[in-house]
């Protein structure tokens, strides 16, 4: 009995060993990040891919291989990449997908269909954006950068993302929003600046069409309009006439503006569609905050310390508003207003194209409440 | 030879030549058969024994001076009652005298009595006690078991000072009988489990036994698979400490390890240790064993399926130095982590074979600078370096050596799974063996109690070693007689703050 | 054939193990895909469709251990031969026996396509299901203790895989449940059949309860089991529904696959290859549990030994999982499972219920008129 327990299972090792493709790690190009971006010359050649590539090879100590190549889906360039190659393509750990700019405002969607049909692609890999060319940025960078430009952006875009500076940017979270009515995505723009690449704004689109970029403040804010915060520093500007008479030391040198650094210890907001017909929101924002760093010497009591909150409070409400403007502007929802709507509606389902219409003469109210926990050693 | 028709029938009275002749014929002329003839009182005495298996001085001294000294003539009854020594036996068959001359004993003859009279006399050359080689604790006794079944028995007796202790008697092998001795608490012990070892013990039907452990291989529920379902020890502490959780032991003659039934795929990873160390640091220690044998027998298939298949799931940072240590080598990972194993599993092998200090320079050579060299010469990747060299320590952390040995053998075909169907294999395989673990018995019980079947209050003693009160019972899925081990009434009293 | 099962005492089990029986038998591969059927139908309101196949299937439960216990130690095969004659009686009972090798048959190469959707998609269909047909020979040869406890132990061995949903409950959106009860009635009535693959496998209770040593205990263990199952499936839907949003969850074929997808850690990079291969430990029980139930109804049914039985229906599946390897031919074959299962898992119990009162009913009679007589 026993030997017919075994038999079977020694004449399948035999011959289950061809049976499945191996990829020996030794024999993979490796991809760690892929710059897409918009080549015309002609209808084959749609796209020009770089590829950032690892490949394992005694005789040369560098590992990173740039690759750049051509064709009419990522799939095809990625192929045609692999003719002049010895490695073997895969594209299971890449970090970083970055597209160019003239790219994502033809939009994304079609690339991205492909990542996430493929059960073996990575979808945790970050999406990025940038002015110049993908192509430019990743050679560039890996020229400059002491690491892996891979491995480097992936490190920036963690980082920030972590810090809170920066909204989730996840192939399968920008797949999600897109494809979400009633709310648009979102994606860093890594630009280079002194050859480094760097972030410099956040791109906004319109579905997967890239319509507009804000700033990196911007983004912090409309971050904060989407999750909680903990930990996150922010740099905020005030007008300094409310605080003169408090101006310690040099109070004759008249200056306009006092910049606050703070750390957000909690920062959380509520989204509320007060009025279904006239399309009314209502926005509260609370935050609690340390003060870390003032530009002028303030003397700090109890009442101007209320003052303090107060103008913070105000300006924040003013960068929102005037975030919002500029959102419905260029009619693109990035803040998830929509949904909100969306979900009052019983009848039919809200579409992409109602909310276009709507978007833009929403309004909102935004109550902002700060309150500055600590202030450091001094007063 | 043994059980043929003449050998059974009562072959006395007889003429002391005669007798002498039959021996002699019967043992093949062997010039170590002693047979002396004494002429006392006209009546002829016959002592006969074989020479180095009996204390001679004691024959000399006890026996045959007190038989030349008296001066009446002897009878059987006379003897007995006037030599000085103990256990003495009437002695009729032929089958018996043979037997006995084999176990060392002295038969003394007078001719024209019915019966022979024999004493045990034995001389049995024996080591020392000294430390256990195979299994040692750091805590607790350390003498092991000695080839002496008599030493191993006093050591016992010892130990276990009761009444209830039980040691049958029982007679293995047909051509070289061998003594076995049954331990077991009978108070505590299962009485199903004493009978149904009593029965594989009487109908065992088989010439000679060499070891315990071939014994043990005997005994065992299935003898195929690759886990050892007996457990053996060569430590009385360990013994002892089975035995009076109400489990059973056997003991072979001549050999230094004993065998304990029933045990689970669990008591392989205890040690007694576990007790004299505090609980937190008992458990602490078991479960760090469990994790070795799950890391000896998973960790190189894991590595062999990554690296084969999988190049996703490693993270980016590590992928670098794989990549870069496994581009210098020519063979595909599943034959470079065969080499490997091969060549710790070459060393392990000629450590264990060569005397101690040899073993260890061994040792040193073999891992430093084979591993270095291989390394170096692009046959192997240093990470698979670690890897093996970790597995293969981690083997070495079951307390129970056959344990360890089945840890290294069950990762071969795990390897090959791995190598084949990338880490679908590796669940296959663990399935699979999951499935072997729950159909194995020992002693009729199930190898993966308490898990299966389930006993919330096994649990406990298996994973853990938790603080005393909360084990105050034996290992119940044995269903011992007595449960209850340790009374806990007082032992928790709910008491107050500041009371 | 004897209506109440003999069987030796030693192959009982207790009443605490058919939890993890009809818990291991319920879920398996259908739990993969279930948020998208559901949604399909019903969309975000499919949460309430789950609810209500789940008090549904209370109701069933309840109604078959009445029918068990009206007999003394007897299994559907017996109770069929009982009230329709021996002829109807084996003819359904061979129904049942078709539909557990079809049932058995979908988990298998559903599993094979997910393997080779996810990891190996040149692996041919052979192998895996060469590999797990072995297995499951190995451990139903060693009878219904140890398939108990292959279910017993595989439960607690994939448990862990449920903490990697974390990182989807964290980022779950309330918004995509609101407003609640849009879809009408009829479409969360709908939702709820669409579950019915899922949540089969408690039918498994007609066969086992002659095994079961405590059978007082058989209700309340049958009907924690559906529960976790239910509450199981149910978290998972709305884990999914609260993560993906409309146009993703239609468009996935195994969302829940998907969202295991999500976590990272340091030293694993992605863990749905792990997840995957994991789900085989989730799978096996399953076959296990089927292939037990063929020999052993075979067995009931025709007098044919088990051994046979296990053989023959592995070379037949095995032959079967060579040849469907088209993806729609799978779903075909699903839906053919779920659509007699529909009939014979939750509505046929109902329909024995007046059969056995009329049973019963004439049994006392007739004991009566013996008294009387008497």
């Amino acid at each position: 009995m026993q030997k017919l327990k075994i038999f079977p299972l020694l004449a399948l090792f035999t011959f289950l060993a061809a049976c499945v493709q191996t990829q020996e790690l030794e024999t993979l190009g490796i991809i760690n990040a892929r710059g897409v971006d918009l080549y015309e010359e002609s209808s084959d050649e749609l796209l020009e891919t770089t590829l950032i590539v690892f490949q394992f090879d005694i005789q040369h100590s560098a590992m990173t291989n740039t690759i750049i190549e051509r064709g009419k889906t990522i799939k095809g360039a990625r192929k045609r990449a692999g003719y002049h190659m010895s490695y073997n393509l895969v594209p299971g750990q890449i970090s970083v997908e970055m597209f160019g700019r003239e790219l994502a405002e033809r939009g994304l969607s079609s690339y991205l269909n492909g990542l996430v049909r493929d059960a073996r692609d990575n979808e945790t890999a970050y999406f990025a954006i940038t002015d110049s060319t993908a192509k430019e940025v990743l050679t560039a960078g890996q020229e400059n950068v002491a690491i892996n430009i891979g491995q480097y952006l992936q490190n920036l875009i963690e980082k920030e993302m972590n810090d809170g500076r920066l909204p989730e940017t996840s192939i399968t979270h920008f797949d999600h929003m897109h494809t979400e009515i009633g709310i648009d995505p979102v994606l860093p723009i890594i630009d280079l600046v002194n050859n480094k690449p760097t972030l410099t704004g956040l791109a906004v689109f319109q579905e997967d069409k890239y319509v507009d970029r804000i700033s990196m403040k911007d983004a912090l804010l409309v971050n904060l309009m989407k999750k909680t915060l903990k930990d996150t520093r922010i740099e905020i500007t005030l007008p300094a006439k409310p605080f003169a008479p408090y101006i310690q030391f040099d109070p004759k040198v008249d200056v306009e503006e006092i910049s606050l650094m703070l750390t957000i210890l909690k920062g959380k907001s509520k989204i509320s569609l007060t009025d279904k017909e006239n399309l009314q929101y209502e926005t509260d924002i609370n935050l609690r905050m340390n003060l870390n760093e003032i530009s002028r010497s303030i003397k700090i009591n109890e009442k101007n310390f209320k003052l303090l909150e107060k103008e913070i409070e105000k300006s924040l409400k003013k960068d929102y508003e005037t975030l919002l403007n500029k959102l419905q502007e260029i009619n693109s929802d990035v803040i998830g207003y929509g949904k909100y709507y969306a979900a009052t509606l019983r009848e039919k389902d809200l579409t992409n194209e109602e909310w276009r219409e709507k978007f833009p003469e929403i309004s909102v109210k935004y109550n902002v409440k700060v309150k500055i926990v600590n202030h450091g050693t001094i007063m | 030879m043994r059980g043929s028709g003449s050998n059974d029938k009562n072959i006395f009275p007889m003429k002391i030549e005669e007798l002498e002749k039959l021996l002699k014929n019967r043992f093949e002329n062997n010039p170590d058969l002693s047979f002396t003839v004494y002429d006392h009182e006209n009546k002829k005495i016959a002592v006969f024994f074989i020479s180095y298996i009996v204390e001679t001085q004691w024959v000399h001294e006890s026996l045959v001076k007190t038989l030349l000294e008296g001066n009446e003539p002897w009878t059987n009854k006379a003897i007995l009652n006037n030599i000085p020594l103990a256990e003495a036996e009437k002695k009729k068959k032929l089958q018996e005298l043979l037997d006995g001359l084999l176990i060392g004993k002295v038969f003394v003859y007078i001719e024209g009595e019915d019966a022979a009279l024999s004493y045990l006399l034995l001389k049995k050359e024996k080591r020392s006690l000294v430390q256990a080689e195979t299994e040692s604790l750091v805590l607790g006794p350390k003498v092991g078991f000695t080839e002496s079944l008599i030493t191993n028995l006093n050591m016992i007796r010892w130990n276990i000072r009761s009444e209830n202790l039980v040691m049958e008697k029982y007679t293995v092998g047909k051509q070289e009988p061998r003594e076995v001795r049954l331990v077991y608490i009978k108070s505590v012990a299962n009485t199903s489990d004493i009978n149904t070892m009593r029965q594989r013990l009487t109908e065992l039907d088989i010439d000679n036994v060499d070891d315990s452990s071939v014994l043990m291989q005997y005994l065992e529920d299935s003898s195929r698979s690759i886990f050892p379902q007996f457990l053996s020890t060569e430590l009385p502490d360990r013994f002892c400490y089975s035995i009076s959780r109400g489990r059973i032991g056997v003991l072979v003659e001549n050999s230094p390890t004993s065998i304990i039934a029933p045990s689970t795929f669990f008591s392989f990873f205890e040690s007694t240790e576990d007790l004299y160390m505090r609980w937190n640091v008992g458990s602490f220690l078991r479960i760090l064993r469990y994790l070795s044998f799950l890391l000896s027998t998973l960790l190189t298939p894991i590595y062999v399926s990554v690296v084969t298949f999988h190049y996703e799931i490693i993270p980016t940072s590590l992928l670098v130095n794989l990549g870069q240590s496994r581009a210098a080598v020519p063979f595909p990972p599943i034959l470079e982590v065969l080499i490997l194993e091969l060549l710790i599993e070459l060393l392990r092998e000629s450590g264990a074979r060569l005397p101690t200090k040899v073993g260890q320079t061994i040792g040193i050579v073999g891992g430093v600078v084979i591993g270095t060299a291989a390394v170096e010469a692009g046959i192997t990747s240093n990470v698979l370096l670690i890897v093996v060299a970790l597995s293969a320590l981690a083997s070495f952390t079951a307390p129970n050596y056959l344990m360890g040995t089945t840890a290294r053998l069950i990762r071969f075909p795990m390897i090959f799974l791995a190598g084949t169907l990338g880490i679908v294999g590796i669940v296959y395989g663990m399935s699979f063996l999951v499935v072997h673990l729950l159909k194995l018995t020992s002693l009729g019980r199930p190898y993966l109690a308490p898990i299966y079947p389930f006993r919330w209050e096994d649990l406990n003693k298996v994973i853990f070693r938790l603080p005393n009160d909360f084990q105050n019972k034996r290992f119940i899925s044995y269903r011992p007689k007595k449960a209850i081990r340790y009374s806990k009434k007082d032992a928790r009293k709910k008491r107050d703050i500041d009371e | 054939m004897e209506i109440n099962v003999k069987k030796k005492p030693d192959l009982e089990f207790q009443a605490f193990y058919v939890f993890f029986l009809i818990a291991s038998i319920q879920i398996g591969v259908g739990i993969l895909g279930v948020p998208r059927i559901v949604y399909l139908e019903a969309e975000h309101d499919g949460w309430i469709s789950i609810l209500l196949s789940y008090f549904y299937i209370v109701l069933v439960v309840w109604t078959m251990i009445y029918i068990l216990r009206q007999y003394k130690n007897a299994d559907i095969l017996g109770i069929q031969v009982d009230l329709f004659g021996k002829w109807i009686g084996k003819i359904l009972g061979t129904i049942y026996l078709i539909y557990f090798t079809i049932g058995l048959l979908s988990i298998l190469i559903t599993y094979i396509e997910v393997v080779k959707v996810y990891i190996f998609p040149d692996m041919d269909n052979y192998i895996l299901g060469g590999l797990l047909l072995i297995l499951a020979i190995y451990t139903v040869l060693g009878g219904i203790r140890i398939v108990v406890g292959v279910c017993f132990i595989f439960f607690f061995l994939t448990q862990w895989v449920h903490l990697l949903l974390i990182q989807p409950i964290l980022n779950f959106d309330i918004l995509h449940f609101q407003p609640v009860l849009k879809a009408s009635f009829n479409e969360i009535v709908s939702g709820a059949k669409s579950t019915s693959y899922t949540m089969m496998g408690f039918e498994l209770l007609f066969f086992i309860y002659p095994f079961i040593q405590n059978k007082q205990k058989t209700n309340k263990a049958t009907q924690t089991a559906i529960g976790f199952s239910a509450a199981k499936t149910l978290v998972l839907t709305v884990v999914a529904i609260g993560y993906f949003n409309a146009s993703q969850l239609t468009r996935r074929e195994w969302p829940v696959l998907d969202l295991y997808k999500l976590q990272t850690f340091s030293f694993v990079e992605r863990f749905d290859y792990v997840v995957v291969a994991e789900w085989m430990m989730v799978v096996i029980p399953n076959i296990v549990i089927f292939m037990w139930v063929i020999t052993y109804g075979a067995k009931r049914l025709f007098q044919i030994s088990q051994k046979t039985t296990l053989y023959i229906v592995a070379i037949i599946l095995f032959i079967c999982i060579i040849l469907i390897s088209d993806h729609f031919f799978i779903h075909k074959i699903i839906d053919l499972s779920s659509a007699i299962g529909l009939w014979i898992v939750y509505v046929y119990p109902f329909l024995l219920l007046p059969w056995v009162w009329i049973k019963n009913r004439s049994r006392k009679r007739k004991g009566n008129e013996k008294h009387a007589k008497a």
